[in-house]
């Protein structure tokens, strides 16, 4: 047994040397292998990548120089050649046109709007002066001018005056032409029959036409430039207006209340009583009704009340900004109706 | 008055009260609307009056032009004072403008250059005459006594024999069939045609064969040698020779029968249509007139090769027997040369080539001297003709002041506003002042102006005069070129010149179309010229006429380039005056909202001022109870409002008032 077991043990340890040599050969080689392996598969790897880099590159290098001689021919040969066959036929001059019309028509539609803001802005503020004017006038002729009455009583007076009315100034806004009226040729509505015209003509035609197609553009923005002119004067005026008018109401404001302040002195004086009893007593002694019979200074006084009054009346009488013959007539009845009333109401109270 | 003016005047003058209506009423721009405008500039430029300026005007001045064409016209017209150049110089005048004139047209100085150096029979007689009646005045002065008592036109020719002073001398003007005939070469030619048989063919087709003997062929000259000489003995490139050569060329004959040849006689084919009575066969006047056609045109391109040979000193030349001792004499010069120089006589063929040598070297002499005579001829008629027109020229700037007056007269009378003249008399003297001064102080201008237009118009004349040598479409295709540059330097002047400067690009070129307009009308003239001769117009109106159709040529040909505006400078125009017209408005519109708001704010102010020392008086009166000063500050409101008050005083006031019942307020 001994000899076969050690003969077995040897062969096992000769099989596990074996064992182990040929796993380290094998790894060893495995280790080789991959050792080797691994920088050829980089190797290949980058040689592969830089082949399709390089392809890549070529590629782009080709696209590129194809771009670039295709940008080239594009930029140095074909745009050129196209800007002068726009320029021989007039489309450039075409383009101007349009572009200047259509810059010339958003210009215009917007300073008309501003210009009609304005107007009704001003059209309504001058209405409330006039209006303020004319109820002035009312109450100097209505209110003022009796009670001076009562103090004067030998004064007469048309109790009518002049009633405001103000019209606007002519503000129609002239308008712009059309297209069709200036453009005497139109790439972009009838490009075939343009195009056919350059054709025929060799572009002499169609550029002229362009050519007097921005002259008239031209014409046209220097017929705004004259129309804007007038607007803006048309506004300058109507500010003036306003101020003129608000001016006016200060004057008749300021002087109807003098004017009270007259009346009601030569009315409250202590010497009005005196001359107060006089109208009552003149049935007996005229010569007591007589201003002269006042003192002197009360005389002055009624003269100044005379002469107020004069002023006044002729200021009222006055057509201030402007009058309607249709509306004085409306407004004379309306007024004849009150006085009527008025007169009626103090015959009442006399009685 | 400007608008601005009056709006400040309305606003100075309104009183407080009226302001705010004047302000309403203010106009401060008129009422046309401003398309109104555009339309009238529209409807002027396209009105009639352009019509009438650049159509029937140019019609009629064609007119003119024609009718001074006439002989009884043409020492004004060789001065280049022709009806369209003095109305276009005089019409443009202004005391402002330059002294300078225009060209003369290229149609003028071709006609003007053919008066100077081609032939013209009338023109030969008349100078004949006066030659003759001068040397017949020498003869009595010498002999005392009257040389003949009549004398006719041939013996006048006969005395002087038509030579002037600068005419070709080397040209026999009277036709001399000797000297034209050249019998050889036309027995030569007949001889080709036979070819040694007894029959050959009619060349014009007449008889079917053509016999050797006695006259049954004879030579014809297609165009015959008188009408050849007629055609060129005016040519100062040509002389006899050459006549002589060009007439007797091969493709100018025809082989044909001797009886029709006789029959045709010095007609041409085209005017031969009868023979024996009968009308000649169509085939016959066909085949004639064919030939005729190729005939002419050989006979052309052969005197134009004569003409171009003699400009480059290798013209045709004739040696006489004096050319002949001259050719012996040298043949002995270089003999004798050739000895001294070899010491032995010269051998045969050395002989021969002396000889040939001095045949070359007086052949070439005399083409020498024969181009030198043609340069020298063409030289002293431009001279002429510049002369002339540099008369002309003077002539013009003297007119040009002495027009404007007389048509200023006609327009605002004798005593013309800006003139400032007392009486008739005063303003004769103030226009006589005004034309002498401007001739004075423009005397170097025009010195210095017509010196150089004498040079342009001389080297023009000088090359119109060597145009003028050759026939045919040759002739009319130099004088194209010719206009062709002359239009060409024009046309850089008017581009990219000091003659272009204040214009805009499309006036330039619209200035460069129509001068090219008006060259086509100079080449028309010549053109219709050509085409009349061939019609059976009378000399004497041939030119005439020729002038007037190529003036209305012309005039309808600019009335259509003007309409047509090709180059848009009407527009341009159109739309230059639009926006001229457009400026001055704004600005008056803009002057006047100025004026307005200057004014108006000016007077508010101080009107307010003045209204508040008013109230503030007559309140402080009221609160004092001082009504005489509120009486008084009444008057100055009243002053200030332009109210009148009644009564001056309280006194007065009282006094009325008490010794009324009522008193009206107004």
């Amino acid at each position: 047994m001994g000899i076969w077991s050690g003969f077995k043990k040897g062969l096992k340890k000769a099989k596990d040397m074996a064992c182990g040599v040929g796993k380290a050969i094998y790894n060893g080689f495995k280790t080789v292998v991959t050792t080797v392996a691994e920088p050829v598969v980089e190797v290949a790897k980058a040689i592969g990548e830089g082949v399709t880099t390089m392809a890549k590159a070529v590629g782009e290098g080709v696209t590129n120089m194809a771009g670039s001689a295709g940008r080239f021919i594009k930029d140095k040969i074909i745009d050129p050649a196209l800007d002068f066959l726009s320029e021989a036929i007039g489309k450039k001059k075409f383009e101007e046109a349009k572009s200047r019309y259509e810059k010339l028509t958003n210009k215009y539609n917007d300073k008309r709007a501003a210009y009609e803001r304005q107007i009704g802005y001003f059209a309504n503020e001058i209405k409330n002066l006039v209006e303020s004017v004319n109820a002035e006038k009312q109450y100097i002729i209505n209110t003022l001018f009796v009670k001076m009455n009562s103090v004067l009583s030998k004064i007469k007076y048309d109790n009518k005056f002049s009633l405001e009315y103000f019209k606007m100034p002519g503000t129609k806004v002239e308008p712009l032409r059309k297209r069709e009226e200036l453009f005497l040729i139109d790439f972009d509505k009838d490009p075939v029959k343009s195009y056919l015209k350059a054709f025929v003509s060799l572009g002499r035609w169609t550029k002229k036409q362009a050519t007097e197609t921005l002259d008239k553009i031209i014409e046209e923005e220097k017929k705004v430039e004259e129309i804007f002119t007038k607007m803006d004067a048309d506004i300058e005026r109507l500010k003036l207006l306003k101020t003129a008018l608000a001016q006016t109401l200060t004057y008749l404001k300021d002087m109807s209340a003098m004017y009270e302040n007259v009346v009601y002195k030569a009315n409250n004086s202590a010497k009005y009583l005196r001359f107060k009893c006089m109208q009552f007593t003149h049935g007996v002694s005229k010569d007591y009704c007589k201003l002269e019979a006042l003192p002197k200074a009360d005389r002055e006084l009624m003269f100044a009340l005379f002469n107020f009054t004069k002023i006044l009346d002729d200021v009222v009488k006055m057509g201030l900004v402007g009058q309607d013959t249709d509306e004085i007539k409306r407004y004379e009845m309306k007024l004849q109706k009150c006085q009527f009333e008025f007169n009626k109401a103090r015959e009442t109270i006399a009685a | 008055m400007t608008r601005a003016d009056i709006v400040q005047n309305q606003i100075k003058t309104a009183t407080p009260l009226e302001m705010a209506k004047t302000l309403k009423e203010l106009e401060l721009y008129d009422k046309k609307e401003a398309q109104e405008i555009i339309d009238e500039v529209y409807k002027k430029f396209d009105s009639g009056d352009h019509l009438t300026d650049n159509l029937l005007k140019p019609v009629v001045i064609s007119v003119a032009d024609g009718v001074l064409e006439l002989k009884m016209f043409s020492p004004m017209r060789k001065k280049g004072l022709t009806a369209s150049r003095i109305y276009e110089e005089c019409a443009n005048f202004t005391y402002d403008s330059k002294a300078s004139i225009s060209e003369i047209d290229g149609y003028s100085e071709y006609k003007s250059m053919r008066d100077e150096t081609g032939y013209d029979a009338d023109y030969t007689t008349s100078h004949n005459r006066k030659a003759a009646v001068q040397m017949g005045k020498t003869a009595e002065k010498i002999l005392g006594k009257k040389v003949v008592d009549e004398l006719n036109d041939a013996d006048y020719s006969k005395m002087y024999q038509g030579k002037s002073e600068y005419r070709n001398p080397d040209m026999t003007p009277e036709y001399d069939r000797k000297k034209v005939e050249d019998k050889k070469k036309m027995n030569k030619y007949k001889e080709k045609q036979f070819d040694g048989k007894d029959k050959t063919k009619d060349e014009y087709g007449y008889l079917a064969e053509l016999e050797h003997t006695g006259e049954g062929a004879q030579t014809d000259h297609i165009i015959p040698a008188e009408k050849v000489h007629e055609q060129l003995r005016g040519n100062m490139a040509l002389n006899d020779e050459d006549i002589r050569i060009i007439s007797n060329d091969d493709n100018n004959f025809a082989l044909t029968s001797g009886p029709l040849n006789k029959s045709k006689g010095k007609k041409l084919n085209e005017e031969f249509e009868k023979f024996h009575g009968e009308p000649l066969p169509d085939r016959v006047k066909e085949t004639m007139k064919r030939k005729s056609e190729i005939a002419q045109e050989h006979i052309n391109n052969a005197a134009n090769q004569a003409v171009s040979k003699t400009l480059t000193f290798q013209g045709n030349v004739k040696i006489t027997t004096e050319d002949r001792a001259r050719i012996v004499r040298e043949k002995k010069r270089l003999e004798a040369q050739f000895e001294k120089e070899h010491g032995r006589k010269p051998k045969r063929e050395e002989r021969i080539a002396i000889n040939s040598k001095a045949e070359e070297k007086i052949t070439k002499n005399l083409q020498v001297k024969k181009a030198v005579n043609t340069y020298k001829n063409v030289g002293t008629a431009a001279v002429n003709q510049s002369k002339d027109f540099a008369i002309g020229n003077l002539v013009l700037c003297l007119l040009k002041p002495i027009y404007y007056e007389v048509h200023d007269i006609f327009k605002n009378g004798l005593k013309a506003k800006n003139l400032h003249a007392s009486s008739n008399i005063d303003a004769i003297k103030l226009r006589f002042k005004r034309v002498k001064d401007y001739i004075f102080s423009h005397i170097k201008e025009i010195v210095q102006g017509n010196l150089l237009d004498f040079i342009k118009s001389l080297v023009s004349s000088f090359i119109e005069g060597i145009i003028d040598c050759f026939v045919g479409m040759v002739k009319k295709a130099i004088k194209i070129v010719k206009e062709g540059i002359k239009i060409f330097v024009k046309a850089y002047k008017i581009l990219w010149g000091k003659d272009g400067e204040g214009l805009t690009d499309r006036q330039k070129w619209d200035a460069v179309i129509k001068m090219i307009g008006a060259s086509i009308g100079i080449l028309a003239g010549i053109g219709i010229e050509a085409v009349l001769q061939s019609f059976a117009i009378p000399k004497i109106l041939l030119v005439p006429v020729s002038t007037f159709l190529g003036g209305v040529i012309t005039a309808v040909f600019m009335y259509v380039l003007d309409k047509a505006d090709l180059f848009s400078t009407k527009s341009e125009q159109r739309r230059n005056a639009i926006i001229k017209i457009f400026d001055a408005r704004i600005a008056e519109i803009k002057g006047a909202t100025e004026a307005m708001n200057t004014s108006a704010i000016e007077v508010l102010n101080e009107q307010r001022k003045c209204y508040d020392n008013i109230s503030a008086a007559m309140k402080n009166a009221i609160n004092t109870k001082n009504y005489v000063e509120l009486n008084s500050q009444l008057f100055v409101m009243a002053k200030f409002f332009s109210i009148e008050l009644p009564y001056s005083n309280s006194d007065e006031f009282v006094k009325h008032y008490d010794s009324v019942r009522e008193l009206v307020l107004n």
